[in-house]
């Protein structure tokens, strides 16, 4: 059965449609001349604000001040100052003289030459470039609904949401709201500060967008995986569409744990960060940007990235950092060092705020350093594959042997430039050398986590590699290529399903029952005002109602709520006799979580509770018999909520509008 | 162009270069060369162990078998016995034989080197075995029969009586010891539930000795011993049978028949701390809750295992601590520590999860950190439905041992629960390889993971068992019994506990013991319980003392330790060798030497075998067992040799073969009794017997009628005596006799009756060996032999004697050195006196240690430290406490750095030493040497203790340690000391402006600023810049020229010495200026002050230009001469004196016109005047002159002048004042000829420690104006931590001249440089 949480969809159209309103913007008014395609709008607005967002979501949770507005008005700010450009900063009477004069004249140009109603919204004027623009925007938006849609469907396999690991989770991500970043722990959470802000600005709950995070961190990677093959590569859109759908479809190739795909993987987040930073790394005119907005780029996301993941700092970046250093092009050696010493820079800061974090806390920063290095919860266990692990890694490494030497015939031969493969080839290889070396600060799990990052990065620059030497022959047919691309989407799809239905079958349902809890909170959240409700569920829920709702737990429910009921109702018209003994008083509505005694037998800690089925029952009928009104509020097989209405028509978000 | 095409290439190059190195690893199919890299301080050793597994094969049986086991394959139980006798004999490392029973009908043979024959079942013996077996026993041998079966063919062996009917006690239950059938047990009672169905205790004869009895019937025999010959029979009277747990039970009965023949035991005891360190819950729950209200987790970090620490270190256990990580029986990944980390604790330097802090303590004191696993879930097939997590698992310990740095990874493995089948056994060996030793039960099923033998695992040969026998903190009857029975053939003593059996409770129980039985069930508390005086730690502690005085040799071990020692005592193979009389267990191929061993010993050869142990050069102690001693021997040679007590001397040969024909005469005698009794009667005829009886008579009517005894008449009826077993009944004779005539040859007889029949017990052979010395208290071998015997505490003081005695007769050191050792453990006063001249030298090595805690003990610390020198054992820290304690501590320095340089590794000398240096005041020293400390438990108090005396410390030392020695400093100590320093003697930049004014127009106003640099010496080096105004003076009535603005700047040097306690602090300064017209001006200045508790003084001189604009312009200077002295009056009254006095050097003084002179020269030679004319005859007269004038102020205030934040303070004032003119308009100074003034008023003072102020206002009554007020404020604020503002004011209302004064200062102290030394 497939749950269909409307606010996970919810969540995701809805920054989509922010994203798209953002290129528009940013196409007509910021980037006009400059003809940027979604693609690249997305990477590089990625790369460039995401480091600085999560620097101020940072800075304001640390000084006590994190909320959405002071985000959007600081980052508007930097923003502005971005747009602007620090150099018009120190003449801006000038700038904005020019440049309004310049929009006015523009403007009042084309009042004057009556231009029709459209051409006030349209974009491009390129023929050419505009349907390239469009394929672009129509790939990049399959992919990532692809991804999404094949990551979702992972939900019935899903052992995360609600264990243990979540609520923990859950909870980091509430503690944001109360300017908490290292709340108990000393880690590395700006993957769930990310968690918190989509919450915010996508106006859904915490838990929702905890659920859907790390499908949009692999929905991200997906199109970024899209993005480097088509940008490295000269092959446009087969090897980079073949490379983002093997991300995105193929899981009996790939060491994902498919148990605990819906857990976020700051790993995950912190390469999307990563992976662009790479790009640029090899290829700075991507970039274009000036050295000061190069170094201040690169240095706010090395800090996000040692924000997100130390691992990915530490281990990751650096060897990349060095190899790539030896093979990129004399010209952008530059900004090869620029990078560096943003790289060294961010080093300094953040040794600086852990320092201080950890003199905060009392910890030691190199056992913080290595438990972050080392995750204690991370493991490889990847049952789906129909190939061992080590196997699947020996054939990368073919691939990329033969790569290599194909490369090396289409430099030496055709005089061409093929550094970026190189350079990705040997520090995969180099990626592969490292898990075979014992070191108490290399956790070997991770590498094989963000191998299987990686692994499709390396079948689309073999592709590519592949698809350079048959256009030799096969470049007439070049126009055929959206073709080509839409029989890819076809052909993996349908390849996907039925060859991998087998694997995948095997693998073991995972519980209902917490589905059905958080579908239950999800449809509470949207009808509900917040504080107007009481939920009464297991004590592991309580994190869910932090910051939200008033929280009950079934002992309380069973033995001390009836007598709360009858008191509260007997001096109803005493206003002042709640004022002075608040104990009495009772939230407007109680939705009481009541779990099926005979649904399928479960072992989650939820499960546990359906013994008190009947008690419950028993309770909700006593209420209803002292004349309380009760509503079945959520009714599936295994979960029913009741809505125990004590103030009718004050806790419903419907009860305000109609 | 050429050069890029060369860069790329090369480029290009490089990448081949890289490429074919990847792949070339690549085209591996393993990498494991590899594997072996590590970076980082990788720890690789954590997997490899400690050393290797040394395999061996079960022994084969023996053809020279000690013990021979007749079995009937046909017999579950006799199978059984047969095969826990046999493994008891693998343990012992004894030659066993086995027979079935059918082989042994049809041989009836026994090997010449056989002591001990087992039958479980007598009736399946063919009737030739009978004679056989007696004639076995009846020359020494003895035959063990564990099962009570009716076997009429035996009854003579058994010790029944002719008229036995073979009756069944069919109420007795349970054993009771009336012997310590199993060391330390005597009087104990086991299995009382458990019927036995044995032998009715009337069937038995008077001659069978009861071992034991029934629990419930003390009449009732349990365990008998029926003497024939020079032989016995054993038998365990019951028809119930025995299983795993009672081996040792069995091999007691098995043992009284191997005397004198040694069996090595591995000697290894290990406690593991089972669930601990594990996560910690804020739970409150009984017992506890009434005894401590603590939560479950401040009781385990509070009080539990601060107590298992302390029993730890009392008696040298260093436990296994089996770590577990988690409680929440989680079987699906990721396996996470939060339950690990939820409960946090602060320590001084960090906050830690309190389960780490347990492990880091566990690990500091010594102990072995073992796993328990990931969780609490049994590595069973059915809980862990996919094996493959159990890896994943294990994979998070490994890394948290590894990020925790918890050091090797664990070797000892405790199965939770104790459950693990073999799914579980394979699983765990590939996911934590390091483990070698399975803890799990001895006893149990062997599919659930109990049952486990000291071997290699039946289910993976890759792990050694060593599994635990028992557990809890109250250990009942029951378990005692099986702790002792395994640990007689094993020497090993396995035992578990947990921090939380104190809550398994009945209350409780349904929740918690899961199918076990209760670790708590009598509800007892930890140290004091609500209803019974027993508590669990007081038990179990009282346990342990029991445990280790019944075995003094006991070993503790941890689990790793003690794992490895019994697998190379169970690889280990021994030879048994008799020869010459002597019995020799020597090792075959040895690998190591030194070896413990058991060794069972009666009370008759009891003498012989110590004299041999002795020979042997072992050390040795023993414990009461039977009815004999059970001695525990440590050698260090890997074999023992005792006696052979099967040996037979020709004399011996000859007395058995007369034995023998007494038996068969016996038994052929028994035979006939029970054919009578079976056909109704006693044959009552005169026979053999009856004639022996009357023979005997005779000659005991003989030798009681002869006085002095005959010792071959005595000789020859002890014989006799001897062959009925009458012995005790002769030793009465004699003792009667004795008694009646006691003489010299009388009582020396007892030596020779003890030759012949041995004396009965202990207790009579001290009584006679007393007396023999009685009589011959010089004879030095029966001294000695006294004292071999009985060296014991009931005869302390007769030994006393015995060895003065011994050591008079032969004052050598050896008997000299047995006496002080005895007069120490027994009389230490008198051991005081008798070494107090005795001069310690290497020949008193031995007993040096005794000798040097008798000293100590006794406070006298230097005969201590003297005698210490020839004592190996007593370590460095100890001395130097005595030294310490001595009064010594200056000596110690040389004896601490000779030591240190040696063994640099003993920080806690260090420690002490520091803390040495620390009150002989040395405290830089103190601090180095604690600086140089590593993270040890104690550095922590030291630390503490330096860093609260530090601040009291001189500010050079305090620099110093900065500098060089900031280690050891608290972060808040050293920021307040930096902070201090830095305000005290911190260069500063320092800037003034002050400003003068005549009534409300402003006469003079200064801006100075200054850098001011302390030397290294602390001299101040100011140098400043001034800038000075001097405005017009508002003299309305007389215009004068020089009265005009005037501006200086200039430049100023002082110094100023540093400040000494109690010593005045001198100042001088020199001051260059130039005015608007390049005047140059010059000021100088010198002083003092000094503070010295509740008085100040100072005093300065200064040239300077007069501060008036006139007076600038003039260029007129003045000499300011300034005394002050501030003292108190009483208590309360603080009283000042100041002095004031000036000179002014000539100048231009005033200017008035007056008419016509009438003696032009009449002023001149008055005063320096000079007239000019003005027209129509008026002159003007201008003065010209120096001046002086000097002032006296007595000030007194009330004021106490305690510390408060905030005081009133009332004060009066007066002076007195001369000068040589009259200047009151202020020009071009101000000085007025006489004046008074006095009056009072009130001051009100503020303090805290960043604010100050005190503002004071009076009135007075003056002769120059009538009247005044006067207010004063004085503000200081340290605004930062290093910036201070300042501001004076002083207000005058009066209606005269008179001059206000504000002053504005900022002053900034800047960061201290600490050099560091070279």
């Amino acid at each position: 059965m497939m749950f269909l949480t409307s606010s996970i969809l919810l969540g995701f159209i809805r920054l989509c449609v922010i994203l798209l309103f953002l290129f528009y913007l940013n196409r007509k008014f910021v980037n006009v001349s400059n003809h940027v395609h979604f693609l690249d709008f997305i990477i590089m607005n990625w790369f460039r604000y995401i480091g600085v967002m999560v620097v101020v979501i940072f800075a304001l949770v640390e000084s006590d001040a994190y909320n959405l507005f002071n985000c959007f008005f600081i980052f508007t700010i930097l923003f502005g100052i971005d747009i602007i450009g620090i150099d018009n900063l120190k003449n801006p009477k000038h700038f904005f003289r020019t440049r309004i004069r310049e929009g006015l004249l523009t403007f009042l140009r084309n009042i004057e030459n009556k231009k029709s109603f459209w051409f006030w919204f349209s974009l491009d004027k390129n023929y050419q470039r505009k349907k390239n623009n469009v394929f672009i925007l129509i790939l990049t938006v399959l992919i990532g609904a692809i991804t999404f849609l094949s990551r979702y469907y992972f939900i019935i396999y899903d052992n995360y949401s609600l264990s243990d690991a979540w609520i923990y989770d859950l909870n980091k991500v509430i503690q944001f709201d109360n300017q908490y970043w290292f709340t108990y722990e000393l880690a590395t959470d700006a993957e769930l500060a990310i968690v918190n802000f989509y919450g915010k600005i996508t106006d859904v709950s915490p838990e929702i967008a905890l659920q859907v995070i790390a499908i949009l961190e692999s929905t991200l990677l997906a199109v970024i995986i899209f993005w480097i093959i088509n940008k490295l590569t000269p092959s446009k859109f087969i090897a980079p569409t073949i490379a983002a759908l093997f991300f995105s479809l193929v899981y009996v190739l790939t060491p994902l744990n498919v148990y605990f795909l819906l857990k976020g993987n700051p790993t995950f987040m912190a390469l999307t960060f990563a992976l662009p930073a790479f790009a640029f790394y090899i290829k700075p005119t991507l970039l274009k940007l000036s050295r000061t907005r190069f170094f201040f780029s690169f240095l706010f996301i090395f800090i996000t990235i040692g924000l997100t993941d130390l691992f990915t700092y530490c281990i990751l970046i650096p060897p990349f950092l060095i190899i790539a250093l030896m093979f990129t092009k004399m010209k952008f050696k530059r900004h090869n060092f620029f990078t560096l010493a943003a790289y060294l820079t961010a080093t300094i800061l953040l040794y600086a705020i852990y320092s201080y974090a950890c003199y905060y806390q009392r910890a030691d920063l190199l056992e913080y350093m290595q438990n972050n290095l080392l995750s204690v919860s991370s493991y490889t266990y990847v049952p789906q594959l129909i190939l061992p692990y080590s196997e699947i890694i020996r054939y990368a490494q073919y691939t990329t042997g033969i790569g290599f030497i194909l490369t090396l015939l289409l430099v030496i031969i055709r005089k061409e430039n093929w550094r970026a493969t190189i350079i990705f080839f040997v520090y995969f290889n180099f990626l592969i050398l490292l898990t075979f070396i014992k070191s108490e600060w290399l956790d070997i799990d991770m590498l094989n986590n963000s191998i299987s990052v990686f692994l499709p990065i390396m079948i689309g620059l073999n592709l590519a590699i592949v698809m350079r030497i048959l256009n030799f022959g096969l470049y007439r047919w070049k126009r055929f290529s959206p073709v080509t691309v839409a029989a890819i989407f076809v052909v993996m799809i349908y390849a996907s399903f039925f060859y991998q239905q087998k694997n995948i079958n095997a693998l073991t349902v995972s519980d209902q029952t917490p589905k059905h809890i958080l579908n239950a909170y999800d449809k509470i959240s949207q009808t509900f005002f917040k504080h107007s409700y009481c939920v009464v569920n297991d004590p592991a829920a309580q994190v869910i109602s932090n910051n939200s709702h008033f929280f009950m737990n079934y002992d309380f429910f069973l033995n001390d709520y009836p007598k709360i009921d009858s008191i509260n109702t007997k001096h109803l018209k005493e206003p002042n006799f709640l004022v002075k003994n608040p104990q009495y008083s009772i939230s407007k509505s109680v939705l009481v979580f009541v779990l099926n005694n005979n649904a399928v037998e479960e072992s989650n800690i939820f499960a546990a509770n359906k013994q008190l089925q009947q008690q419950l029952i028993n309770n909700i009928k006593l209420l209803e018999k002292r004349g309380r009104k009760v509503n079945l509020f959520y009714n599936t097989d295994i979960l029913k909520v009741y809505e125990i209405v004590n103030a009718p028509g004050e806790s419903k978000l419907s009860d305000l509008i109609f | 162009m050429k050069m890029s095409i060369t860069r790329k290439y090369l480029t290009y190059s490089l990448a081949i270069a890289c490429s074919v190195f990847m792949l070339s690893c690549e085209g591996l199919d393993d990498w494991s060369d590899l594997k072996s890299i590590e970076l980082f301080n990788g720890k690789g050793d954590a997997a490899k162990g400690k050393g290797g597994f040394k395999r061996y094969e079960e022994p084969i049986m023996s053809t020279n078998a000690v013990i021979e086991s007749v079995y009937d394959p046909a017999s579950r139980f006799s199978k059984s016995y047969n095969s826990h006798i046999r493994k008891v004999c693998d343990y012992t490392k004894i030659p066993f034989h086995a027979m079935p029973i059918t082989q042994w009908n049809s041989t009836l043979r026994i090997n010449p080197a056989t002591r001990v024959i087992v039958v479980y079942d007598t009736k399946k013996l063919n009737d030739a075995s009978v004679d056989v077996l007696l004639n076995f026993v009846t020359n020494g041998g003895t035959l063990f029969i564990p099962f009570a079966n009716e076997d009429h063919r035996m009854a003579y062996l058994l010790g029944f009586k002719a008229e036995a009917e073979y009756a069944t006690d069919t109420k007795a239950m349970g054993w009771h010891f009336n012997t310590p059938f199993l060391p330390g047990l005597k009087g104990k009672s086991f299995a009382k539930k458990t019927l036995l169905y044995g032998f009715a205790a009337q069937n038995f004869s008077s001659k069978v000795k009861v071992l034991a009895t029934a629990a419930n019937n003390p009449s009732a025999p349990t365990i008998t011993e029926n003497p024939i010959g020079k032989g016995k029979v054993i038998l365990f009277n019951t028809s119930g049978d025995f299983s795993k747990v009672d081996r040792g039970f069995l091999f007691a009965g098995i043992l009284k028949g191997l005397e004198g023949i040694p069996y090595p035991v591995a000697n290894t005891s290990t406690i593991f701390l089972d669930d601990f360190p594990a996560p910690q819950y804020d739970i409150i729950a009984e017992p506890i809750k009434t005894e401590m209200n603590m939560t479950t987790s401040d009781y385990v970090q509070k009080v539990w295992w601060p107590d298992m620490r302390d029993l730890g270190k009392e008696y040298k256990i260093p436990y296994a601590a089996m770590l577990t990580f988690d409680y929440r029986n989680k079987i699906v990944p990721p396996f996470t520590l939060d339950q690990w980390n939820s409960k946090k604790i602060k320590t001084k330097e960090k906050v830690e999860s309190l389960p780490d802090w347990l492990v880091n303590d566990v690990k500091r004191n010594g102990h072995e950190l073992a796993f328990h696993g990931y969780n609490h879930v049994s590595l069973l097939k059915h809980l862990w439905k996919n094996p493959k997590f159990i890896e994943t698992s294990m994979n998070t310990v490994k890394k948290k041992w590894e990020i925790s740095n918890y050091g090797n990874l664990p070797v000892t493995y405790v199965p939770p629960s104790n459950d693990i089948d073999r799914m579980g056994i394979k699983q765990l060996k590939l996911a934590m390889p390091s483990i070698k030793y399975m803890c799990s039960l001895y006893i149990g099923h062997l599919e659930d993971g109990g049952d486990r033998e000291f071997d290699y695992d039946p289910f993976e040969k890759n792990f050694f068992d060593y599994p635990r026998i028992s557990s809890g903190f109250y250990i009942e009857d029951d378990e005692r019994y099986t702790i002792n029975s395994m640990y007689l053939y094993t020497g090993i003593w396995t035992h578990f506990v947990h921090p939380d059996d104190i809550y398994q409770i009945p209350a409780t129980a349904d929740k918690r013991a899961a199918g076990y039985s209760l670790r708590n069930q009598y509800t007892l508390g930890w140290k004091k319980s609500k209803n019974s005086s027993k508590a669990l730690f007081p038990e179990f502690k009282n346990f342990l003392k029991q445990l280790t005085t019944t075995y003094p040799q006991l070993r503790f071990v941890d689990g790793g330790v003690g794992g490895n020692i019994v697998m190379n005592w169970r690889a280990s193979r021994f030879s048994h060798k008799s020869e010459k009389g002597l019995y020799t267990v020597s090792e075959i191929n040895p690998t190591e030497n030194k070896k413990y061993w058991f060794l069972y010993g009666s009370p008759a050869n009891a003498d012989r075998i110590e004299t041999q142990l002795r020979n042997e050069m072992v050390l040795f102690s023993k414990t009461p067992f039977v009815d004999g001693y059970l001695y525990s021997v440590y050698s260090s040679k890997p074999k023992l040799t005792s006696i052979d007590l099967n040996y037979k001397s020709p004399k011996e040969r000859a007395q058995l073969a007369q034995i023998n024909s007494l038996v068969k005469a016996d038994f052929a005698k028994f035979k006939i009794d029970v054919q009578n009794f079976i056909k109704g009667g006693v044959d009552s005829e005169i026979d053999y017997e009856k004639q022996l009886q009357a023979e005997m008579e005779a000659l005991k009517n003989k030798l009681l009628t002869t006085a002095e005894i005959n010792p071959t008449d005595w000789n020859k009826y002890a014989e006799y005596m001897e062959a009925e077993g009458k012995n005790a009944e002769l030793w009465k004779m004699y003792e009667a006799h004795v008694g009646k005539h006691h003489s010299k040859n009388n009582v020396q007889y007892s030596k020779e009756l003890d030759r012949m029949i041995g004396y009965m017990d202990d207790e009579a052979k001290e009584k006679w060996m007393s007396e023999q010395i009685a009589i011959n208290p010089n004879d030095k071998a029966l001294l000695t032999s006294y004292y071999n015997n009985f060296d014991a505490e009931p005869y302390k003081e007769k030994i006393k004697n015995v060895l003065k005695t011994l050591w008079q007769l032969d004052p050598s050191v050896a008997n000299f050195k047995n006496y002080i050792k005895h007069l120490i453990q027994y009389y230490p006063e008198e051991a005081l006196v008798v070494l107090t001249d005795v001069k310690p030298t290497k020949d008193y090595s031995d007993i040096a240690t005794a000798v040097v805690w008798l000293f100590a003990d006794n406070a006298e610390y230097n005969k201590a430290i003297e005698w210490s020198d020839y004592s190996a054992e007593i370590d460095f820290v100890t001395k130097m406490n005595w030294y310490i304690e001595a009064g010594r501590s200056k000596e110690l320095e040389p004896l601490y750095l000779k030591y240190i340089a040696e063994h640099p590794e003993d920080e806690i000398a260090t420690v002490l030493m520091s803390n040495v240096y620390h009150e002989q005041g040395r405290f830089k020293d103190s601090w180095v040497l604690a600086n140089s400390l590593s993270n040890i438990y104690e550095k922590e108090e030291l630390r503490k203790t330096l860093n609260r005396d530090v601040v009291y410390e001189n500010m050079d030392l305090q620099q110093d340690l900065i500098a060089n020695h900031a280690a050891l400093f608290y972060p808040d100590v050293l920021a307040k000391l930096q902070k201090d320093i830095r305000l005290a003697i911190g260069d500063f930049i320092d800037f003034n402006s002050y400003l003068e004014t005549n009534q409300k127009n402003p006469a003079f106003q200064r801006n100075f600023v200054s850098y001011n640099h302390y030397s290294k010496k602390g001299f101040l080096h100011s140098i400043g810049v001034n800038y000075a105004k001097y405005y017009e003076l508002e003299v309305t009535k007389k215009k004068y020229e020089d009265n005009r603005d005037n501006n200086l700047i200039g430049l100023e040097y002082k110094l100023t010495t540093p400040t000494r306690e109690n010593k005045p602090q001198y100042w001088s300064r020199a001051r260059v200026e130039l005015d608007k017209s390049s005047n140059t001006y010059y000021q100088f200045g010198a002083g003092l002050t000094r503070s010295k508790e509740r008085n100040y003084r100072s005093a300065s001189l200064n040239l300077q230009p007069v501060e008036t604009a006139p007076g600038v312009n003039q260029k007129i200077y003045q000499v300011l001469a300034n005394i002050y002295q501030d003292f108190y009056i009483g208590k309360y009254i603080n009283a000042s004196l100041s002095f004031e006095g000036n000179y002014y050097t000539e100048g231009f003084l005033s200017r008035d016109t007056i008419g016509p002179i009438i003696d032009p020269n009449r002023g001149i030679s008055l005063s320096r005047k000079k007239y000019t004319e003005i027209g129509n005859g008026i002159f003007q007269v201008d003065d010209t002159d120096d001046s002086y004038d000097a002032s006296l102020t007595l000030r007194m205030m009330l004021d106490k002048g305690d510390e408060k934040k905030s005081k009133f303070i009332p004060y009066i004032e007066s002076q007195v004042s001369h000068g040589s003119r009259d200047l009151s308009i202020g020009y071009p100074y101000w000085i007025i000829k006489n004046r008074i003034y006095g009056g009072g008023g009130l001051g009100w003072k503020y303090t805290t420690p960043t604010f100050g102020a005190r503002i004071e206002a009076g009135a007075f009554l003056d002769s120059f104006s009538g009247h005044f007020e006067r207010l004063n404020t004085e503000l200081s604020y340290q605004i930062f931590d290093f910036t201070a503002l300042s501001f004076n004011l002083e207000v005058f209302e009066q209606s005269k001249f008179y001059s206000n004064s504000i002053l504005f200062g900022i002053k900034h102290n800047f960061q201290k440089k600490y050099r560091k030394k070279k």
